[in-house]
């Protein structure tokens, strides 16, 4: 009998005689006593952005428990469901022990040594790269990188391979945001902080579902709301969501209209002189960018489908030329586009005005993935620019962020195509220079010319121009848009290695699957959204063989001659490395804590200067960057004079709009209880249980019409593919007549076969929120 | 002693077996959150007739360590959705509700921290099924009994639990609901904490952790324009 079967029975005092002397065991008056020792250490929650606490229990060599840490600045001893359940996720019964070569006649897999496998992929990059060039090398890394596996990819990919391709999922999530920001203040990541939640008097969400993607920072808003009955919430949204329910006042919009209700705002802000203009004289640039509509396009037909490599141009602009820019967007005009009633864009108006009140701009995935998405990102910032309402507390726009650690690994070390770490990027000469020097690298080794973003990767890699890459900790055979563009076919001549803790449809097209440590059997930091680095200690042994992700890069770098990268003994590196890293960061005001400190604390939001965290990015009196006695000072934006960039930037409709033959716009997203993908949340049985499969939200007036009952099959279908989804009439979300919704964790009813592989013009971020299908019941 | 971070060997082998404090002791350990309403087995909670105050029934281990992935974490949900919001039946008191059963209350209802926890469904997780995606081999710590502290032998037990989200004592401890074992003697002494000190959030943690910097709701941090 193990544990489980004690669980499972309630059996306490048979299962305390069969566990041996570690738990101390005795009845009285029948009562069953049983202690077991258990050793609590702290780590971040692995999934999401938000970052909260966990208290780790460890009994026996295993994870037995977690609880809300209630020290933790991010939570205060609450989580969500997948939090709670996290130990569970450790433990599916198909975890991947040992390394899996794809058998010779293609069909299944033998398991091969570590050596073999290192040498294997130390072999197949050596070749290709010397045939075919840095080019056709790629490694498509995660926001669910630890910092750690990050910076090995980053010097193996960028210092030792001489190639940039080397690109994470988070630009299939963060990168409109990264963009945002780097446009307007040339550094990426906000200026705000949770510390808004208790601070703010309104909270206007952009297409943000925070009750089910972001609870516990919801709920944080929900706790400020009933202390505050003057809080307001705000849900603009394409679909009502159970965040809906919630909110003071709920906003539909036809989707990709946002960009003109967010204009619409801002026309209504001039024009009843709710400008601050003290603040925008001393603090703001007008910029505006390119607009044609030909020339941007959506990378997803022509050439463009190939290789999306639109480059904007901004040119300087005013607030005269605003004022004129503007004129378009009247009420009525954003109403007709939009759908939104004139009254609801007046009380926004009103509200973002409202010099009086603090008000906090929330968004995530449905201003993100968006085919004007940076251009959203730009708009939402204006909004707080316009007013001066900006990096001051209870006053900010923060984007929030759905991997664990897409701000601490993706953007900060800086995992992405065209950047190295810190906001430095690799055409820029100086940005070079210091790399290779931290680096010990010869002047002119790290390569000018950005590689293959995301979606561009996978493309070349179907093309045969990427001919080997290496997947770590993601799943894009579940979440790559129009994935049927991306089928492999046999003898490809390709070399795929996906490195994952669970097989996935991704490690199913691999021809050689590495078994990897997850979160807490490993050393590993993550950053969260609100800058904050938090740091957690290996408390329990992989399973089998797996290894984590890092030192697998590296063991592969050693064999592959690029030893001098990584010249920290093997058995004692963490330190030495996050220290080297840590030197892009220091003085370019993103700077880290020390390791020291990240042992010993819950996280420190950077900058962390003279070890004290910084709450409010460019604000006098907080960060410690800004030499001024009051207001902000945009530092960073060299570029703008140190000033923030406003850019104009107009409505544009989506990609692909419904039409006749295809009448419904199609949204994806997530669930509470299931995490991207659901490899992990899909193996914890409770959370399982609450959602077994994906299946499509339909409005109960187009179901009547297409005589669809709850429950039904139907099929979804799309110019680029069909899945067959159960009906969901009302679920927990609705949606308004001709839209639908489908979650996309379930792999084996792939949503993503149906998706439109259109990007934002930018930031090269996908769009899964809109393009066009039709319903049949099967 | 009485919490599981002290969980240290030494502490353990100190750990006495007094009858009375045991029992005390997992009395109020059992006390965490909704028994449900809706399997066969509790349904129907006053059916073991001859349960008496404080005496622990084998079946309410069982039902409790079945909704639960290990002691601490959330209950699911032991009924389907009824269409209504959960505090309508999961009231401050609990509640009969006519032909389905006792409501358990609501255990976060006096907690500091309620607004946060309106949004039942960010833990408590209904099901749709029973089967699973893959089997799963994780055993979850079990609900870990200790001594119960008093200061000498008549003097009130100190609560051998957390108060983290369950601050609503008579959610357990009284109320229609409530497991006979676990139902206190004086529920009309509504000020439970003024005897049963709570069991001190500090002495969770052995690691030492920086204060945070400045905690959020600091007067001087609500500078407004």
């Amino acid at each position: 009998m193990d544990r489980r079967d004690f669980l499972i029975q309630g059996g306490a005092i048979t299962a305390a005689a069969t566990l041996g002397c570690e738990r101390k065991t005795a009845t009285a008056g029948g009562l069953p006593i049983v202690n077991l020792d258990v050793d609590w250490k702290k780590a971040p929650c692995r999934y999401c952005g938000t970052g909260c606490g966990v208290e780790v229990g460890v009994a026996e060599g295993k994870v037995v428990a977690v609880r809300g840490d209630e020290k933790a600045p991010v939570n205060r001893g609450l989580l969500c469901a997948k939090g709670y359940h996290l130990p569970g996720m450790l433990y599916g019964e198909d975890r991947l022990t040992k390394p899996l070569r794809r058998r010779a006649d293609g069909k299944g897999f033998e398991p091969i040594t570590w050596d073999e496998a290192l040498d294997l992929v130390a072999e197949k990059f050596g070749e290709t790269l010397q045939e075919y060039g840095p080019e056709s090398v790629a490694m498509y890394g995660s926001g669910q990188w630890t910092v750690f596996d990050g910076y090995a990819a980053l010097k193996w990919v960028k210092g030792g391979m001489k190639s940039n391709n080397l690109d994470p999922n988070a630009r299939l999530c963060m990168a409109s945001a990264v963009m945002g920001f780097v446009t307007q203040f040339q550094s990426d990541e906000p200026m705000g902080c949770y510390d808004d939640f208790e601070i703010a008097d309104d909270f206007v969400l952009w297409g943000n579902n925070m009750a089910e993607c972001h609870p516990v920072l919801f709920s944080r808003i929900l706790e400020h709301k009933r202390k505050n009955p003057h809080v307001r919430i705000i849900d603009i949204a394409t679909r009502r969501t159970p965040t809906s329910n919630y909110a003071d006042m709920y906003v539909e919009f036809t989707p990709n209209s946002d960009l003109a209700l967010a204009n619409g705002l801002l026309h209504l802000l001039l024009k009843n002189g709710k400008v601050n203009r003290a603040f925008v004289e001393e603090n703001v640039v007008f910029k505006r960018g390119v607009e044609d509509l030909e020339e941007i396009g959506y990378g997803c037909t022509g050439d463009q489908a190939e290789r999306y490599t639109f480059k904007d141009k901004g040119r300087d602009s005013s607030l005269e030329e605003l004022e004129e820019f503007l004129a378009d967007y009247t009420p009525e005009k954003v109403s007709e586009i939009s759908g939104v009633p004139v009254g609801q864009i007046q009380a926004l108006a009103k509200l973002y005005g409202d010099s009086q009140r603090g008000t906090v701009s929330l968004w995530c995935m449905g201003v993100n993935q968006h085919v004007r998405g940076t251009w959203m990102n730009n708009l939402i910032n204006d909004l707080h620019l316009i007013t001066g309402k900006i990096s001051r507390p209870g006053n900010n726009p923060l984007s929030l962020t759905g991997q664990p650690s897409a701000c601490g690994t993706a953007r900060e070390v800086g995992t992405l195509c065209n950047r190295l770490p810190s906001d430095r990027v690799v055409n820029n000469p100086k940005h070079r220079a210091e790399a290779e020097e931290i680096w010990g690298l010869e002047p002119g080794t790290i390569n000018p010319q950005p590689g293959y973003h995301a979606v561009d990767m996978f493309r070349a890699l179907t093309r045969g121009d990427v001919k080997a890459i290496w997947i770590q900790v993601t799943n894009p055979w579940v979440t790559m848009p129009n994935l049927e563009r991306f089928e492999r076919q046999p003898d490809d001549g390709r070399f795929i290695v996906v490195s994952d803790i669970y097989p996935t449809p991704t490690t199913a097209v691999a021809d050689l699957i590495l078994p990897s440590a997850a979160w807490v059997e490993r050393e590993g930091i993550f950053g969260n959204t609100e800058r904050r680095t938090q740091h957690w200690v290996k408390m329990v042994e992989p399973p089998g063989q797996a290894k984590e992700d890092a030192w697998q890069i590296m063991q592969v770098a050693r064999r592959m001659g690029y030893e001098n990268l990584f010249p920290w003994p093997e058995d004692d590196w963490h330190e030495a490395m996050y220290e080297e890293y840590r030197k892009f960061t220091l003085g370019a005001g993103k700077d880290l804590a020390s390791y020291e400190d990240l042992l010993k604390s819950r996280g420190m939001r950077w900058p962390v200067v003279d070890g004290q965290e910084t709450r409010y990015r460019y604000a006098a009196g907080h960060d410690p960057y800004v030499k001024k006695k009051e207001g902000v000072h945009f530092y960073k934006a060299k570029g703008y004079g140190e000033k923030a960039a406003f850019w104009l930037r107009p409505y544009q409709p989506a990609a692909e709009v419904p039409d006749e033959e295809y009448p419904f716009w199609l949204s994806t997203g997530r669930v509470l209880e299931h995490w991207h993908t659901g490899s992990m949340t899909r193996r914890v049985p409770q959370l399982h249980q609450a959602v077994p499969s994906a299946y499509i939200e339909i409005n109960p007036a187009d179901a009547l019409r297409l005589q669809i009952t709850q429950g039904d099959q139907v099929r979804v279908k799309s110019r680029r593919g069909e899945v067959v989804l159960a009906a969901h009439i009302s679920g927990r979300g609705a949606v308004p007549a001709g839209r639908v919704f489908v979650p996309f964790f379930d792999e084996s009813r792939l949503i993503n076969r149906v998706t439109l592989d259109a990007m934002d013009n930018i930031s090269k971020e996908p769009d899964y929120k809109k393009c066009a299908v039709k319903l049949e019941k099967v | 002693m009485t919490n599981t971070a002290d969980a240290s060997p030494e502490r353990i082998r100190r750990t006495g077996l007094t009858k009375g404090q045991v029992a005390w002791g997992c009395c109020f350990l059992l006390a965490i959150t909704n028994w449900g309403c809706q399997q066969q087995d509790t349904f129907d909670r006053r059916s073991d007739s001859s349960a008496r105050v404080g005496e622990i029934q084998p079946t309410s281990f069982a039902v409790r360590a079945k909704r639960r992935a290990f002691d601490g974490a959330p209950p699911v949900i032991p009924h389907v959705p009824f269409g209504v919001d959960c505090v309508t039946c999961h009231t401050p008191t609990g509640k009969e509700i006519p032909t389905i059963g006792a409501a358990p209350a609501n255990p976060h209802h006096n907690d500091s921290q309620a607004g946060s926890l309106e949004n039942c469904r960010q833990c408590h997780l209904f099901s749709q099924t029973t089967t699973t995606f893959v089997d799963n081999a994780f055993q979850g710590m079990p609900q870990i009994h200790h001594e119960t502290q008093r200061a000498y032998s008549s003097a009130p037990p100190v609560t051998p639990h957390s108060l983290s989200m369950r601050t609503n004592c008579i959610a357990c401890h009284a109320g229609p609901a409530a497991r006979p074992e676990i139902l206190c003697t004086h529920p009309e002494r509504t000020n439970c904490v003024q005897c049963h000190l709570a069991t001190d959030p500090a002495s969770r943690s052995q690691q030492p952790i920086l204060s945070p910097v400045e905690m959020p709701g600091d007067s001087s941090h609500a500078t407004r324009p």
